[in-house]
């Protein structure tokens, strides 16, 4: 508290120096008073071309922005939906696809996605597989509870697993750069437009690919190190 | 009816008096010149006047109102100094729109007119203008405000004797076309002398002079002739004043004479003459007893 | 004998027009002041990048107009101050005045200078947006004139308010050090005060003095609110100065 106590009066008065002077400075040059009247005038108008230009374009932005998401969807749970069997929301589902193997199954190590397993006591010889997206939410608020996500899942680049003969192979995720730029007024302006205490603290909050497959206990897996350094997650459902 | 009176007014500033139980008033619609040693308060007494200070003790009143905060002194009084603030946005011709907007008076054609005699270009601004220049533009703005007070704390500082005298020219002129009250204070007594009516003689915080000059002038007497003559006729009276200008030794004694007494310094080759104003007034504030010479003078008798 | 009278108002009227003409540069600085704050503080943002397992990265740049609000009020300040200076008050007093008609004048120029300073803050915000609509994928919080002009007015009341408030501190204080240079000692005791007992008493944000405009909710008491202390800190300005000697070295 200290050092604070002595630094503001520093910073203020160093700010404070430079703006009076220039601005006895600007009393001082001779410069006519219709100089000022003009500058002034010229200026307010630039500012309100500046705001119907913001207006129009505004306007054709705004088709492209990502969809809000409210806190609630956030919270879906993927994974004790897929365990439960509960209805999953379709634009999580990436493809639903089926495979033929023969006798056994290879999969390769991978990185970047989460995979589950489920045995059915059938005999066949057809797995199914159903990828789901991963998500990409940026996380714009306060993280007073109200948070607003926009979601920015349809933006990422996602590389499905691929099956070749009686191998699956989860391939290296192609890099994600997400770019968003966010504008918001000041928050003293918005006291009380109820557009205030946004845009402070900004993060994202992500999801991984998962991948839920359904093997019949006729095939054999052919699995890897489940855990391993490398950082491949399968996981078996009972 | 009097313009401005005073009743035991005094100002000091916390323990300094600078003027102390004045008793005053001046008539209205006369130029009175106020005059004094450097130091005895005639800036303070105008600034009373004009209302941008308070005096301390006393009723001061102009044109029977109180001026400190009072708008209308302050709409019908101008006061004039080499201090005056004028802002620096401003240029000469904008300054005189803006006297346009505050005094009724206001005479723009007679202010243009005199700025272009005194080769003032109205695209100035006041900031850039030599010391004599702004004197005179302000001096300018006195004179075209008409207002019925109008008081002039030193306008020729820095005016060579050209300005000067037209100055005081053009104030007679405007005067004598709109009468109004002018206090004017000058060291250069000689040179506003004749345009004077009366005059005020400030010295040590009080008035020791209020009157028509010629009031003055009758205070005094100077006379010439030999030392030697002057010694033996006129030692009896107080001598103000002692001047050797060749044969010649001029004293200037207090007019305290009789016809008679006149009579008998005359009979003896002594010239009795008036003395001038300036001359009254020196004598008067101690300026004519030998001055600083004095001090030199002592100086080298150790 | 008298030939002009003039009434307090007609006479603050003019020497407000006065003030006005003279002082063109305190507005021609702010714009300045906004245009640097647009060019050299805002352009930057905050960017930040979050990796997750070194898939995916996200970089925002968040554009707002705080710099130029943070400008305003820092510009508020120190004309309040610089309105009290000896030369402003010889200037005004070079012609037709008294104390009340000169601090009239001066607050209607506050008040002018501070709906200007309100209008320009918040349109300069639709300067900010524009410079973030060139980015990708924008995403804007805060809704414009057209869609709700009700929040858009809202926005130029509350900047206002805000600057007339600050232009009014600055304000008193300078008069109270023009009154006495005293002052700068007990205001300097006041901040050490503040640091040293003020902020460990005020733990909560409902305590502290900003609090009190910044948390209102309801846009009426806030106007009240202001309206309240603008007229308290304008009637000790107007006490204090009242009794002050001009053109006095």
């Amino acid at each position: 508290m200290m050092f604070f106590m002595v630094l503001i009066p520093i910073v203020l008065l160093l700010g404070l120096v430079p703006i009076v002077i220039f601005t006895k400075n600007m009393k001082r040059t001779r410069l006519k008073k219709s100089f000022h009247r003009n500058i002034i005038v010229g200026y307010l108008v630039l500012l309100l071309l500046g705001v119907f230009v913001a207006e129009f374009m505004e306007r054709k932005v705004e088709l492209h922005i990502p969809p809000k998401v409210t806190d609630k969807n956030i919270e879906f749970d993927l994974q004790s939906a897929i365990v439960e069997g509960a209805t999953i929301p379709e634009h999580l589902v990436l493809a639903k696809r089926s495979h033929e193997v023969k006798d056994e199954l290879s999969i390769s190590p991978f990185t970047g996605a989460y995979m589950l397993i489920e045995r059915t006591p059938h005999h066949s010889n057809v797995v199914s597989e159903t990828v789901y997206t991963p998500e990409l939410l940026a996380n714009i608020g306060d993280g007073d509870g109200d948070d607003v996500y926009y979601d920015f899942t349809d933006q990422l680049k996602i590389a499905l697993p691929v099956w070749e003969n009686n191998w699956m192979t989860v391939p290296k995720q192609p890099r994600n750069t997400i770019q968003y730029t966010f504008y918001h007024d000041s928050n003293i302006l918005n006291q009380f437009t109820g557009e205030k205490t946004h845009g402070y603290s900004s993060g994202s909050v992500s999801a991984t690919m998962m991948i839920h497959l359904v093997i019949p206990e006729s095939i054999e897996l052919n699995l890897p190190e489940i855990e391993s350094e490398r950082g491949t997650y399968i996981e078996f459902l009972e | 009816m009097s313009a401005i009176t005073l009743k035991n007014v005094s100002k000091s500033y916390r323990s300094i008096t600078v003027l102390d139980q004045l008793n005053l008033e001046i008539r209205e619609n006369v130029i009175t010149g106020l005059v004094g040693r450097n130091g005895v308060g005639k800036t303070t007494l105008m600034k009373m006047i004009a209302g941008f200070i308070k005096e301390s003790e006393g009723e001061l009143r102009v044109f029977g109102e109180h001026p400190f905060n009072s708008l209308k002194v302050s709409a019908n009084m101008m006061f004039i100094d080499d201090m005056m603030g004028f802002p620096d946005a401003l240029t000469l011709d904008d300054l005189l729109t803006e006297c346009d907007r505050f005094y009724e008076n206001w005479n723009q054609d007679l202010a243009m007119r005199l700025l272009e005699y005194f080769k003032l270009p109205l695209s100035l601004n006041h900031r850039v203008l030599s010391k004599g220049k702004r004197s005179t533009f302000n001096a300018i703005i006195g004179i075209a405000t008409r207002c019925p007070l109008t008081m002039f704390d030193e306008p020729i500082t820095g005016m060579d004797a050209g300005a000067r005298r037209d100055f005081y020219r053009a104030l007679l002129k405007d005067y004598i076309a709109y009468p109004r009250t002018i206090l004017l204070s000058s060291h250069h007594m000689e040179e506003m002398e004749d345009l004077l009516e009366d005059i005020l003689v400030i010295d040590g915080k009080s008035i020791s002079f209020h009157g028509p000059i010629t009031e003055l002038q009758e205070k005094f007497l100077s006379l010439q002739a030999r030392e030697s003559v002057l010694k033996s006729y006129a030692i009896r009276y107080a001598v103000v004043h002692r001047a050797n200008a060749g044969p010649m030794t001029e004293w200037i004694v207090d007019n305290q004479h009789t016809k008679a007494e006149v009579e008998e310094l005359k009979q003896a080759g002594i010239r009795v003459s008036a003395v001038s104003a300036s001359q009254a007034y020196l004598a008067m504030t101690g300026q004519a007893t030998g001055g600083v010479d004095d001090v030199f003078n002592a100086m080298e008798r150790q | 004998m008298f030939s002009t009278q003039w009434s307090v108002n007609e006479l603050a009227k003019r020497q407000y027009l006065f003030k006005l003409s003279t002082n063109g540069a305190v507005f021609t600085t702010l714009i300045v002041l906004q245009i640097i704050g647009t060019i050299f503080i805002s352009g930057a943002g905050s960017s930040s990048m979050n990796e997750w397992e070194e898939m995916i990265s996200v970089n925002y740049t968040s554009i707002s107009n705080d710099s130029q609000v943070g400008l305003t009020l820092f510009w508020a300040l120190i004309v309040g101050f610089l309105l009290t200076s000896a030369a402003q008050r010889n200037e005004s007093f070079s012609f037709v005045t008294n104390r009340l008609t000169f601090q009239l004048a001066n607050f209607y120029f506050i008040c002018t200078a501070a709906l200007l300073g309100g209008v320009m803050t918040v349109l300069i915000g639709s300067v900010m947006k524009i410079v973030a609509l060139f980015g990708d994928n924008v995403i804007i919080e805060t809704t414009g004139l057209l869609s709700s002009p009700l929040d858009f007015f809202s926005r130029i009341l509350v900047m206002t308010a805000y600057t007339l408030l600050i232009m009014m501190i600055g304000y008193l204080l300078g008069t109270l050090i023009q009154f006495s240079k005293l002052f700068i000692a007990l205001f300097g005791l006041i901040w050490f005060v503040y640091f040293t007992f003020g902020v460990s008493l005020s733990v909560g944000e409902g305590d502290s003095v900003l609090y009190f405009y910044y948390g209102e909710t309801s846009i009426l008491v806030f106007v009240l609110k202001v309206v309240v202390s603008v007229a308290v800190l304008f009637g000790i300005s107007l006490f204090v100065t009242n009794r002050l000697e001009v053109r006095n070295p």
